[in-house]
């Protein structure tokens, strides 16, 4: 918002032989109290009416002008009798559509800054620019019986008014690399490099274009929108000394104004579907296909360049630390996830959950053995099976790249629905959808035979999990340093630790590159080194789009992880939300729930 | 409800499971022994010794060239008694990787025949020898010895698939199959000549596919000849229903695996 306050240069007074003439009009121009316009008035006279003009504003052409500030001193002289006067009307002059409006104040006797405000929405920059706009200012007569002196000390205007402003924004996450700091990535690794166009104020209503600068050795994967849809203009921001001005002029004419953005690969320019006060977003997947130090950039015309956003592209292989920007991204991520419209745009559903039912039986003395079994037959005591309902109708999808945590209390079927979608259990009825490479992290390691040395392990747990053998060979020595187990992958593991075993398994079940993954609890593996690096290796793959799976007795952890909850009661879906939401309402629930039910959980 | 492209995908995707699982029963079996796979050789020889010294005077004279009889039927039928029996095992002796990983399971139970085939074929390097020592004619016939194996392996493997799914359901099986496999040992002509069977119970032998492939096996390596029709013909049909019949109920009960091992 700006405002500029100007004087006028030329006053102009329409004199008539019935009205009082001003003297000294010009001293209106000076902003003094000793400078003043008199005007002589006897009774049922009034005063010539007088344009001041030439104000010499310069307000950009492309501005929207919220308001006009007409300031004025009038007042009449201290004498007990003397004149009595209505306030002046107050006219704009030389404008398409003439303005007119009254202070609130008849003239006193002290000299007081009167306002008068015009709404400017109507009225163009150039129409204010022109030097033969002007102020009119009529008194009507004087109502007193008595004759005296109407002072006029200044009169000066202030228009206010708000000049386009289009920001390209990045997110200015933690640790948003700079050139010194640039993020680090390997070739074959992807990022994403988000682009916030912001229309501040919505006065430019056209679409903008955005150029986005993309060096080589870098490609786009895929790119996604997401804009604030506020869908109206709203004006409430401005802040005025009086309020008589009539806000609600201001927002009569509301108007959708966001389109469709559209990014046009070839050219690499983004078509903004901001059309007003709002911001759009556009989030680039760019895969590192070249190395070296690559700057990015957006173009607008208006706005400039915005920051330049720098990455580090090491070779292929590379290992470098997990890049604190990335990890701020994810809680961007969550924040985005809330916006309905964002879902739907990138709804790529990788589980879909219908209608899944799951019962057991639940026998009274387990026979699993036929001698007994042909005993109860024979004696009739064959107890007919009470069922027991792990799940019952549970349905839902998961986005790709969608954290989803799985809380419940004891017995609410969380397992049970953690191996049916690791496709352990098959569900009685209702079907599972799974569109990706699952990697159940559930049991470390499990597979592992003993005998074998580590390395024969390690295609062995690989061929478990369902991958080949090309794949495994290719994956060896990725899998061998990352769980530092070099110098023993010739041994046979029943040699090995249980530390060892373990980050045997977690390289070999993350290292494949999982699209989804299954946690049941978060794993904390080896040493307090490799607990971390578990941890950046598990976040970083979150990052890269991997859908998590998880069940947790802990809701510090959900909350910590997930950007969605389901929360199971019963083999039911009791909530299916925003973390918050349903860790909040699950806490207030666990307090009426029963020890048993809580046993072993983490509130 | 049965989609075959489905499942060859599944097994397609699996197929270096199976390689690795064949790899690790076999290695897994002499590893830590001295003698290694020499006991694969070594086992079978051992006891065609004793038998031969023990039986071939009752029936050395009846039966020509006794240590190839006796050989011959013996490796066949420990390669279906060895085959059903791991097979019988095999999911409850993968139970934790059932219980934590989306596995095929029958790959458990099909590794575990392949890799008992593959031990097979091994030993058969003992029958070749015996047979150069006895001075046993070669007879171009051999080049059949694959029909009644493959319907050997099939037969297997069906048996074993039905084991596989009794035992996860009655552990007691195991110790009746034991009991039932040794009543086939002896009512499979393998160390005694067919002819010493009465009349009567001679329906017993003929409804045991077993003899069908011991005497189709035999026909081939011994007598140089076409296996006999009637015992190929009732090899071909036991085996494809028993595989049937294996499919079958392992495909039925095999969500139920999970719950019960």
């Amino acid at each position: 918002m700006s405002t500029q306050t100007r004087y006028p240069k030329v006053t102009n007074q329409v004199s008539s032989k019935d009205s009082g003439e001003w003297k000294d009009l010009d001293n209106v121009i000076i902003d003094n109290w000793e400078s003043l316009a008199v005007c002589q008035l006897s009774s049922g006279q009034k005063p010539n009416s007088f344009v001041v003009s030439d104000f010499d504003f310069n307000i950009p052409g492309d501005c929207k002008i919220h308001a006009i500030d007409v300031r004025l001193d009038y007042h009449k002289d201290s004498f007990q009798n003397t004149i009595e006067l209505n306030p002046p009307k107050v006219r704009l002059v030389n404008i398409r559509k003439d303005c007119e409006s009254k202070p609130l104040y008849s003239p006193s006797i002290s000299p007081i800054e009167r306002s008068v405000l015009f709404d400017g929405s109507r009225i163009s920059p150039d129409e204010i620019n022109n030097p033969d706009f002007g102020v009119e200012v009529i008194f009507d007569k004087n109502q007193s019986e008595f004759s005296g002196e109407l002072f006029f000390d200044f009169i000066r205007l202030s228009i206010n008014y708000e000049e386009q402003r289009f920001v390209i924004g990045s997110l200015n996450g933690e640790g948003f690399p700079v050139k010194k700091k640039p993020l680090q990535k390997s070739v074959g690794e992807t990022f994403i490099y988000t682009i916030l166009f912001n229309n501040f104020n919505g006065i430019n209503k056209e679409k903008q274009d955005v150029i986005i600068n993309i060096p080589e050795g870098l490609e786009v994967v895929n790119h996604f929108f997401a804009s604030d849809k506020k869908g109206k203009i709203d004006v409430t921001d401005i802040d005025y000394e009086e309020d008589r001005f009539d806000f609600d002029k201001m927002v009569e004419d509301r108007e959708i104004i966001y389109d469709e953005d559209i990014l046009d690969l070839d050219t690499l320019t983004w078509h903004t579907g901001v059309k007003g006060r709002g911001m759009s977003r556009l989030r680039l997947e760019l895969k590192c296909t070249g190395e070296g130090l690559k700057e990015l950039s957006a173009y607008n015309k208006f706005s400039g360049p915005g920051a330049h956003f720098y990455v580090n592209v090491h070779p292929e292989g590379y290992e470098h630390k997990p890049n604190i920007y990335e990890e701020s991204l994810l809680k961007w991520k969550s924040q985005l996830d809330k916006d309905k419209d964002y879902q739907t745009l990138n709804k790529e559903v990788v589980i879909e959950v219908s209608n899944v039912s799951r019962e057991f039986n639940k026998a009274q003395e387990k026979v699993d053995n036929l001698k007994e079994y042909v005993i109860k037959w024979l004696k009739r005591e064959l107890k007919p099976k009470t069922k027991f309902q792990a799940l019952s109708n549970v349905s839902f999808t998961v986005n790709k790249g969608e954290r989803v945590g799985i809380i419940g209390f004891n017995g609410a079927g969380k397992s049970t629905l953690l191996k049916i979608l690791s496709g352990v259990l098959r569900p009685n009825t209702g079907s599972i959808h799974i569109n990706g490479k699952v990697a159940p992290l559930l049991e470390l390691g499990a597979g592992f035979d003993h005998n074998y040395s580590g390395r024969e392990n390690v295609f062995l747990n690989g061929a478990i999990l369902g991958y080949s053998k090309e794949f495994l060979e290719s994956k060896y020595d990725e899998i061998v340093e990352f769980s530092e187990l070099d110098e023993f992958m010739e041994l046979p593991i029943k040699n090995y630790s249980s530390g060892m075993i373990a980050k045997l398994g977690f390289a070999v079940a993350t290292l494949v590159e999982p699209e989804i993954l299954i946690l049941d609890e978060i794993l904390s593996v080896g040493d307090v080194r490799f607990q971390k690096k578990s941890g950046d290796k598990l976040k970083s793959m979150m990052n890269t789009g991997t859908t998590v799976l998880l069940v947790s007795h802990s809701v510090g952890t959900i909350r910590s992880m997930c950007n969605r909850v389901i929360w199971l009661d019963h083999g039911k879906i009791v909530m299916d939300g925003l973390t918050r939401d349903v860790c909040d309402a699950y806490v207030e629930a666990a307090k009426k729930a029963s020890e048993e039910q809580l046993e072993n959980l983490e509130i | 409800m049965f989609d075959f492209n489905t499942h060859f995908s599944t097994f397609r995707n699996y197929s270096f499971l199976l390689t690795e699982l064949i790899k690790r029963d076999i290695s897994g079996k002499y590893k830590d022994s001295t003698l290694g796979l020499f006991w694969s050789f070594l086992n079978p020889l051992l006891s065609m010794i004793v038998l031969t010294i023990v039986f071939s005077t009752f029936f050395g004279r009846t039966i020509e060239n006794f240590p190839v009889y006796l050989l011959s039927g013996k490796l066949v039928f420990d390669l279906f008694a060895n085959a059903t029996l791991g097979a019988m095992d095999s999911i409850k002796g993968n139970s934790e990787i059932i219980k934590k990983i989306y596995v095929p399971k029958y790959m458990f139970a099909v590794g575990i025949v392949c890799s008992e085939f593959i031990n097979f074929l091994i030993s058969l390097v003992v029958l070749v020898a015996v047979m150069l020592a006895t001075g046993a004619p070669f007879f171009p016939s051999l080049i059949y010895s694959p029909i009644p194996l493959f319907f050997l392996l099939i037969l297997t493997m069906g048996v074993g698939l039905i084991l596989a799914t009794a035992t996860t359901f009655f552990t007691d099986i195991k110790y009746l199959y034991g009991v039932l496999i040794m009543l086939l040992s002896f009512m499979t002509p393998l160390f005694y000549p067919i002819e010493i069977i009465p009349e009567e119970f001679l329906f017993l032998f003929k409804i045991n596919p077993l003899y069908s492939a011991v005497s189709c096996f035999r026909d081939i390596v011994l007598y140089g000849s076409f296996p006999q029709t009637k015992f190929l013909i009732f090899l071909i049909i036991s085996s494809i229903v028993a595989l049937i019949i294996g499919i079958f109920l392992f495909y039925k009960y095999q969500d139920e695996f999970v719950i019960n091992i």
